[in-house]
C-alpha cells in the first residue's frame, strides 16, 4: 500500500500536466479544424486560412483528446490513493504510437511528393503534413524515459526498489 | 474410452508405428503453436480464445514412430456446450487417440487441471505440456513440475512453445507414454455419489452393446452429471429406450455441483503443494486492462485504435500502390502499342491487364490491413475489444463474443462466420452469422479507396472509416431487429478469459498476413481473371461495328435491363453490371469497371477515365460505396453461411435482406444528397 502511495505521488503531477497540455491542444485543434472547414466552404480570404500554422483535423484532435482524458483519469485515480501506473503507461503508449504513425504519414508524403512526384502532391509542402501531436511528442517521450521502470516490461521491480 | 492395444515389440523391428495424438486443452493455451512446432505446418494462431474452431491434422516422424497429430479446438471440460467444444470432446471420447497431449497454461494451473481430471477419469493416456513457463516466471510464480507429475501421475514437459523450447522433450514424453499403461484417475466422491455410481455401473455392465473396453465409471459420472449428450451416445450403441430412461433418471443437478466441487478440491490440494505464487499481485496486463477495459475509456480507446489502424494502412500502402499502378500502366501501353490484331490487343489491354491491374493495385492496403489485424490479435487486444464491447452489444441483443467474428469480418467474412462456432447459444450464433456480411471485408476496400480517393481528396481516410462505422451500425440495427423478431430471448452471459498481453511477433504477423492475403492473390489469378475476361467478352459483343463497352454491346443490354431499379441510387448501367458481377467476388466490382471504362490498367488511368466519363461524381460515388458496403455478400460467403446455419431459408433471407438494406441506404444517401444540392 505504501508503495502504491509513493508511486501515485510521483506520477500525480506529471499526469495532470500532461493531460492539461493535451486537452487544451485538442480543444484548440478541434476549434481551428471547424474554422478551417468553415473557411474552406465560405472561401474566406486566404490570409484567414493561412493564419493557422499547422493543418488542424477533427480526428487527429480527437486522438490527442482521448490521450489527455486517459492521463486525466489517471490523475483522479491517484487522488483516490489508488495505483494509476496503467493510465500513465497506456496513455504514453497510445501517444507514442500516434506520433510514430503521423511521422510515417509525413515520410510517405515526402516520398510521394519528391520521389514519385505524384500529381496530387504538386502544391504539397512539409507543413501540410505536420500534425499537432508531433509537437507534443516531448511529453510522452519524457514519460517513457522517466518512468521506463513500469512502461517497459521486466524493469518494474527494479524501479520500485529504487524508490 | 477404448484404448487401442499396442504391440511394443513391433517398435524393435524398425517398422514405423503410427500414434494418433490429440492436442487438447483450454482455449488460448497455445495448442496450435505446439501443433505448428511439431508438424512444421502453419495453422492459424492468435492471442485470444476461440482461434481454432475445427480440428486440424498433421504428421511428424519421430524415431520409429509416425505421429498423426490432431489439433483440437479449445475446451474447458468434456461437457461440451458449443460446436467447437463438441468437436474436441467427440474426438477424444469417440476417436480414441492413443495419446492426448494436454496443453496447460502454466500461469493458470488450477483451472487447466480441471480438464486433466476429466481426461484421466476417462482413462486417456495423457502428457501435459506445461506451456507459457516464461509468463509464469515473469509473474514471479513457480511450479514444482516433478512433484506435480508425481501427484497426478502424468508426465509433464515444461515448455515455451512460441520459442520452440521443450518440443524435443514433448516428443520423448509422447513416446514413453505410448509404451506404458496409465491407470484411470479415481477421484473419491461422497459416499452417496459413489454408491449411485456403482448402481449405474452395475446396470451398464448388463448392456451388451456397450463396448467392453469403454470406461464405465466415466460413463456413470456423465450420467450422474446429467450430461445432455449421454442419451445420444447410448442410442448410438443401440441401448434400449427403457434402459436409457432408467439410467438418465439417476442424473441430478446437485450431483453435478458436488462432482465439480470434488474435482476442484482435489486440484486445490495438489496445487497448494506444487504452486508458489509470485510476489507481484498486479501484472502488466492487469495495469493495461485497468485502462483499456475501463467503462468510459474502453470504447473511445478502441475507436482510436481502429482509426489509427486505418490511417496506418493508407500511409504504408500508397507508395506501393503507385508503383504497381505505374507498372500496369506501362504494361498495358506496351501491349496496346505492339499488338497488331485489334481484338487481341483489346482483350489483353482492356480486358486482362485493365481488369487484373485494377484489382492487384489494392494488394498493398489489403495486406497491410491483414498485418494490422494480426498484430491486434497477437497482442491480446482483440479479446479486450470484445470485452469492452460486451456491455454495448448486450444492449443491442448481441453477445460480447460476437464482436470477434465481427472484427474478423473486416478481413474476410468466410473465416469470420466460421469463428461463430465458439458461441454457445444457438440464437446468438445465428444473429452473429446473419449480421457478419455487413462488416466490410477487404475485398470491398478497393471500391472505397478508388472512389473516396477520387472524389473526397484529403478526407478519403475519414470517409472510409465512416463507411466501416456504418457497417457496424447496420449490423447492430439488424441484430436488434432479429432479436426482437425471430430470435427472441436474452443473450447468454459473456464469459471470456482475457489472455496475457504479448509483444506481437513480426514473424507470426507476417505469416498471418500472407496466409490471409494470398487468398486475394489466388482469386486474382483464377475467378477474377475469368470474371474480367467474361466482362470483356460481353463488352465486346456482338463483334464488328460496336464500340467496346458502348451502349450497343451485350453488356449494356444486361445493364440497361436492370438500370431502372438502380437509377434512383444514381447508378448507370455500367455500375449496375459491375455490382452484379461483384456477387461472384467483390474484387470484380473494380475489375469490371476497369474493364468497362478503360484506363489502360492503371489506377491513374481508371481515375482519369472515370473523371472524363461524366457518369461518375461525388454523390453517386458515395451512394455506390454505401451500396457495395451493404449489398449481398460474395458467393463464397453465401456458401459458408448455408453450411454454418444449415438452412437455405436463412441464407436466402440474408441475400434478400442485405440487398434491400443496401438499396434503401444508397437511396437515402443519393436522394438526400441531391436535395441538399450535392448532386451533379
Amino acid at each position: 500500500m505504501e508503495m502504491v502511495r509513493n508511486t501515485s505521488k510521483n506520477i500525480k503531477t506529471p499526469l495532470l500536466s500532461g493531460s492539461l497540455v493535451f486537452l487544451i491542444a485538442a480543444i484548440a485543434e478541434i476549434i481551428l479544424g471547424i474554422f478551417k472547414i468553415y473557411a474552406d466552404s465560405k472561401e474566406l480570404e486566404e490570409h484567414w486560412v493561412n493564419a493557422i500554422p499547422f493543418p488542424p483535423g477533427i480526428f487527429p484532435a480527437l486522438s490527442i483528446f482521448i490521450i489527455g482524458l486517459v492521463w486525466l483519469a489517471g490523475y483522479f485515480v491517484c487522488i483516490r490513493g489508488q495505483d494509476a501506473k496503467g493510465y500513465l503507461l497506456v496513455g504514453t503508449v497510445i501517444a507514442l504510437g500516434f506520433i510514430l504513425l503521423f511521422i510515417l504519414i509525413l515520410l510517405t508524403d515526402v516520398f510521394n511528393a519528391y520521389a514519385l512526384k505524384l500529381e496530387d502532391y504538386e502544391d504539397w509542402t512539409v507543413l501540410a503534413s505536420l500534425r499537432w501531436i508531433i509537437f507534443l511528442s516531448p511529453i510522452p517521450i519524457f514519460f517513457a524515459i522517466k518512468y521506463r521502470g513500469f512502461t517497459f516490461p521486466g524493469r518494474r521491480r527494479e524501479h520500485i526498489k529504487a524508490k | 474410452m477404448a484404448i487401442k492395444t499396442k504391440n511394443v515389440k513391433d517398435i524393435s523391428k524398425g517398422s514405423k508405428i503410427s500414434i494418433n495424438i490429440a492436442l487438447a486443452g483450454n482455449p488460448n493455451t497455445g495448442k496450435s503453436t505446439v501443433f505448428n512446432a511439431l508438424t512444421g505446418l502453419k495453422q492459424k494462431i492468435g492471442n485470444w480464445p476461440g482461434v481454432t474452431v475445427e480440428k486440424k491434422e498433421g504428421k511428424r516422424r519421430f524415431n520409429n514412430f509416425e505421429l498423426s497429430i490432431t489439433d483440437l479446438p479449445g475446451t474447458y471440460s468434456l461437457s461440451a456446450s458449443s460446436i467447437d467444444e463438441q468437436i474436441a470432446r467427440d474426438f477424444i471420447v469417440h476417436d480414441t487417440p492413443e495419446v492426448v497431449v494436454q496443453i496447460v497454461d502454466a500461469s493458470n494451473l488450477e483451472r487447466n487441471l480441471y480438464l486433466t481430471t476429466m481426461l484421466k477419469e476417462l482413462g486417456a493416456r495423457v502428457v501435459i505440456a506445461l506451456n507459457m513457463m516464461d509468463l509464469l516466471e515473469k509473474d514471479g510464480s513457480s511450479i514444482n513440475v516433478q512433484k506435480l507429475s508425481t501427484e497426478i501421475g502424468i508426465p509433464i514437459v515444461p515448455m515455451i512453445a512460441n520459442k520452440k523450447i521443450g518440443i524435443d522433450d514433448l516428443e520423448n514424453a509422447i513416446e514413453s507414454v505410448y509404451q506404458e499403461d496409465q491407470k484411470p484417475m479415481k477421484i473419491r466422491y461422497s459416499k452417496e455419489i459413489e454408491e449411485t455410481l456403482l448402481k449405474i455401473q452395475n446396470i451398464l455392465v448388463t448392456i451388451p452393446s456397450i463396448p467392453t473396453n469403454f470406461n464405465l465409471r466415466w460413463l456413470a459420472i456423465q450420467i450422474l452429471q446429467n450430461n445432455t449428450e449421454i442419451p445420444t451416445l447410448l442410442e448410438r450403441w443401440s441401448v434400449k429406450d427403457t434402459n436409457i430412461g432408467e439410467l438418465t433418471s439417476f442424473g441430478k443437478e446437485d450431483y453435478e455441483a458436488e462432482i465439480i466441487d470434488s474435482k476442484y478440491d482435489y486440484i486445490s490440494k495438489i496445487t497448494s503443494k506444487v504452486w508458489k505464487k509470485g510476489e507481484t499481485n498486479v501484472t502488466r496486463s492487469d495495469l493495461i486492462d485497468q485502462v483499456v477495459t475501463h467503462k468510459w475509456l474502453g470504447i473511445p480507446i478502441f475507436l482510436l485504435v481502429m482509426w489509427g489502424s486505418f490511417q496506418f494502412v493508407f500511409a504504408v500502402s500508397v507508395p506501393f500502390m503507385e508503383l504497381i499502378d505505374m507498372f500496369f500502366g506501362w504494361l498495358a501501353g506496351l501491349l496496346v502499342d505492339n499488338i497488331q490484331i485489334e481484338w487481341l490487343g483489346s482483350l489483353l489491354g482492356d480486358g486482362i491487364v485493365g481488369g487484373l491491374g485494377a484489382v492487384l493495385i489494392f494488394v498493398p492496403p489489403i495486406f497491410t490491413m491483414f498485418f494490422i489485424l494480426s498484430i491486434l490479435e497477437d497482442s491480446g487486444y482483440l479479446a479486450r475489444a470484445a470485452f469492452v464491447m460486451d456491455k454495448l452489444m448486450v444492449k443491442f441483443g448481441l453477445h460480447g463474443h460476437s464482436f470477434i467474428p465481427m472484427l474478423l469480418g473486416f478481413g474476410c467474412n468466410v473465416p469470420a462466420i466460421m469463428s461463430t462456432r465458439s458461441l454457445k447459444d444457438k440464437k446468438d450464433r445465428m444473429i452473429t452469422i446473419l449480421i457478419n456480411p455487413f462488416m466490410s471485408c477487404g475485398a470491398r476496400m478497393p471500391v472505397f479507396i478508388l472512389f473516396a480517393g477520387l472524389f473526397f481528396g484529403a478526407s478519403a481516410g475519414t470517409v472510409i472509416f465512416a463507411l466501416y462505422i456504418l457497417g457496424i451500425v447496420v449490423a447492430i440495427l439488424t441484430a436488434i431487429l432479429l432479436r426482437k423478431t425471430f430470435f427472441k430471448g436474452k443473450s447468454a452471459p459473456f464469459i471470456m478469459e482475457l489472455p496475457q498481453y504479448h509483444t506481437p511477433k513480426l514473424k507470426s504477423a507476417t505469416i498471418a498476413m500472407w496466409d490471409k492475403g494470398k487468398m486475394y492473390l489466388k482469386k486474382a489469378g483464377t475467378i477474377i481473371l475469368i470474371g474480367v475476361m467474361f466482362v470483356w467478352f460481353l463488352a465486346a459483343m456482338p463483334f464488328g461495328g460496336v464500340e467496346y463497352g458502348g451502349p450497343d454491346t451485350w453488356l449494356a443490354a444486361v445493364g440497361t435491363f436492370f438500370e431502372p431499379i438502380f437509377r434512383p441510387l444514381g447508378f448507370d448501367w455500367r455500375i449496375v453490371v459491375a455490382l452484379i458481377v461483384g456477387f461472384i467476388a467483390k474484387e470484380l466490382v473494380i475489375g469490371s469497371l476497369g474493364t468497362i471504362v478503360g484506363g489502360s490498367g492503371s489506377e491513374e488511368g481508371i481515375k482519369s477515365a472515370i473523371l472524363a466519363d461524366g457518369g461518375f461524381y461525388a454523390l453517386n460515388s458515395l451512394s455506390l460505396m454505401v451500396f457495395t458496403l451493404l449489398y449481398v455478400p460474395c458467393a463464397a460467403v453465401v456458401g459458408v453461411m448455408k453450411k454454418e446455419t444449415g438452412s437455405w431459408r436463412w441464407t436466402i433471407f440474408s441475400i434478400v435482406y442485405s440487398t434491400v438494406i443496401a438499396w434503401l441506404f444508397a437511396f437515402a444517401v443519393f436522394q438526400i444528397g441531391s436535395l441538399l444540392g450535392f448532386g451533379l
